[in-house]
């Protein structure tokens, strides 16, 4: 990695881990501790509940990590990789480095990626471990595994998603938000072969959670695709958007008008 | 005209009174996004449920007297109080309703800010009163479509096609209701949008912590409930705040998991106000709005 590509890198992480969006991105990497703290204060107490650990674990990584978290946080950053430079008319001091576009891109991605990577899997680290402590933490780590590989891989398409429409669109939020909450959410859970155009569908697959039909949870994620395909749908989305995003970085305009908001 | 000749002089034109200053802002604020068509759409696929309450009624009026028309209406709902507040906090309309929240209310102030033209429009003799008042107004109606609006044209579509105007009075409280609704609940969305846009400069940035708040307490205090099973968990969710709030104004049942008293969302509502009306004094009457 040669000095300007690791500049920009460092550069780029640096401006999302010193800002405000990074404080909120960081109280949502808690916000699933304190729920499993919530639950065994709850037990603690004597109070029924109606799950235990293991199963609150599975419910926040389906519902909250995969299904809330990430996509907001992808939408939060990923959307922001250019338009923010565009928007505060500092684009062509970025495009002024000696670095290719489409490689200044990819570069920004990938310092957005780490840094929500390392979030993310530590939320779902600190989870796993208060939800399974007092329990058999060893007995499943092959769920974990799989749960950090399928996050990870949720966070990369994603990520690529949402930079993409950042750089696409006039107003990315707008239709960020179609479709990482309304297209993905909606179309995921139909039956028929339109959930393959979601990411949503192809990550509940891969998922451990739904590896055998036994609960409500597992029921819900029963799959009729394999996690092959799963996973070389999901690769192919993450390349298709990553390709995209470098054919229009590399079309852009580097004025310092700013562009419509949204 | 000259050279020599231009200068000052006395303006001859037309002088607004100055409680209507207010009017060519929210004028321009307005009319822009009813030539977006895919904004149009937008408020478009927001009546829909609203064609399926029109529909009913019609069916109800004028499919006739056989006996499979009598079976076939006799199963589908009537148009009440219960429908109607069905109609209005649908999560359809819902998502909507936040997606026209970000989409206008995002950068109401957060766009003059970032433009430089706050100050122009506050120093031209229009009071943050005024100018607030001219932004609200533009949302506030644009919200209005998904509530009150529909509902008086339901109401019309129901006398009009029965020919019963006593309908009005036996259900009365579905104008009242909605006019409930539309005032505590949507009232305090639209003052809380302007405040969230008075604290930022990018539209974008403020769009994205309204879509944080809304679906982070959706989501949290579902998870939450999941774990309590305590319906009062959900005060703390923007989204069946509105739901709850649309059936308690209107005399329905809110769906069991969410069963909080009206007191509760008035209150939930009324807190949202008077914070966000705190932000917007020390935002304006302290000037720090145009830092």
């Amino acid at each position: 990695m040669d000095s300007a590509t690791l500049t920009l890198f460092s550069f780029t992480a640096r401006q999302m881990t010193r800002s405000v969006k990074a404080w909120l991105f960081g109280l949502m990497v808690a916000v699933p501790w304190g729920v499993v703290l919530l639950l065994r204060l709850l037990i603690a107490q004597g109070v029924p509940v109606p799950m235990g650990g293991v199963t609150l674990y599975g419910m926040l990584v389906l519902g909250y990590v995969l299904g809330f978290f990430v996509p907001l946080s992808t939408l939060f950053f990923g959307t922001a990789l250019i338009a923010d430079e565009v928007e505060g008319g500092t684009l062509p001091y970025l495009f002024g480095r000696p670095i290719r576009r489409e490689k200044l891109f990819l570069v920004r991605y990938a310092a957005m990626t780490a840094i929500l990577l390392a979030g993310t899997w530590a939320s779902v680290l600190g989870t796993y471990v208060l939800a399974m402590t007092g329990g058999s933490p060893a007995g499943e780590l092959g769920t974990l595994g799989g749960d950090l590989i399928t996050v990870g891989l949720a966070v990369l398409v994603y990520g690529a998603l949402f930079s993409f429409l950042g750089m696409a669109l006039k107003k990315p939020l707008f239709w960020g938000l179609l479709i990482g909450f309304g297209w993905e959410n909606l179309v995921a859970w139909l039956p028929g072969f339109l959930k393959r155009l979601t990411l949503l569908f192809h990550l509940h697959t891969l998922l451990p959670h739904a590896s055998g039909p036994q609960g409500l949870l597992q029921q819900l994620l029963a799959s009729s695709e394999s996690r092959l395909s799963a996973l070389l749908f999901l690769l192919a989305y993450e390349a298709l958007f990553l390709i995209l995003g470098c054919l229009i970085v590399g079309r852009m305009e580097a004025s310092a008008a700013e562009r419509e908001e949204g | 005209m000259p050279v020599y000749e231009q200068g000052y002089e006395a303006y001859t034109g037309e002088r607004k009174p100055l409680g209507r200053r207010w009017i060519p802002l929210f004028r321009d604020e307005l009319l822009p996004y009813f030539k977006k068509r895919r904004f149009v759409f937008l408020l478009m696929l927001a009546l829909l449920p609203w064609v399926y309450g029109i529909a009913l009624t019609f069916l109800h009026t004028q499919l006739g007297d056989a006996q499979w028309a009598k079976e076939l209406v006799g199963q589908l709902p009537k148009v009440d109080e219960a429908l109607v507040a069905k109609l209005m906090a649908n999560g359809f309309d819902l998502f909507l309703l936040l997606v026209v929240c970000i989409w206008v209310g995002s950068g109401l102030v957060a766009r003059d800010r970032r433009d430089r033209t706050l100050e122009v429009f506050l120093g031209r003799g229009l009071g943050a009163g005024q100018y607030l008042w001219a932004k609200g107004a533009a949302l506030g109606l644009f919200l209005l479509l998904f509530s009150l609006l529909p509902t008086l044209v339901l109401v019309v579509f129901q006398v009009g096609l029965t020919g019963d105007a006593g309908w009005i009075f036996v259900h009365s409280r579905v104008l009242w209701g909605s006019l409930l609704y539309t005032v505590v609940g949507l009232g305090s969305l639209t003052v809380f949008v302007l405040a969230l846009s008075s604290l930022g400069r990018s539209p974008r940035a403020v769009g994205l912590v309204l879509v944080g708040i809304v679906f982070f307490g959706d989501v949290a205090c579902g998870i939450l409930y999941g774990i309590t099973r305590n319906p009062a968990i959900w005060f703390f969710s923007v989204a069946k705040e509105l739901e709850v709030l649309a059936c308690r104004c209107l005399g329905a049942p809110p769906p069991h998991f969410i069963s909080l008293p009206l007191w509760l969302s008035v209150l939930f509502f009324a807190g949202l106000a008077a914070l966000s009306v705190v932000v917007l004094f020390l935002r304006f009457a302290r000037r720090g709005v145009l830092q």
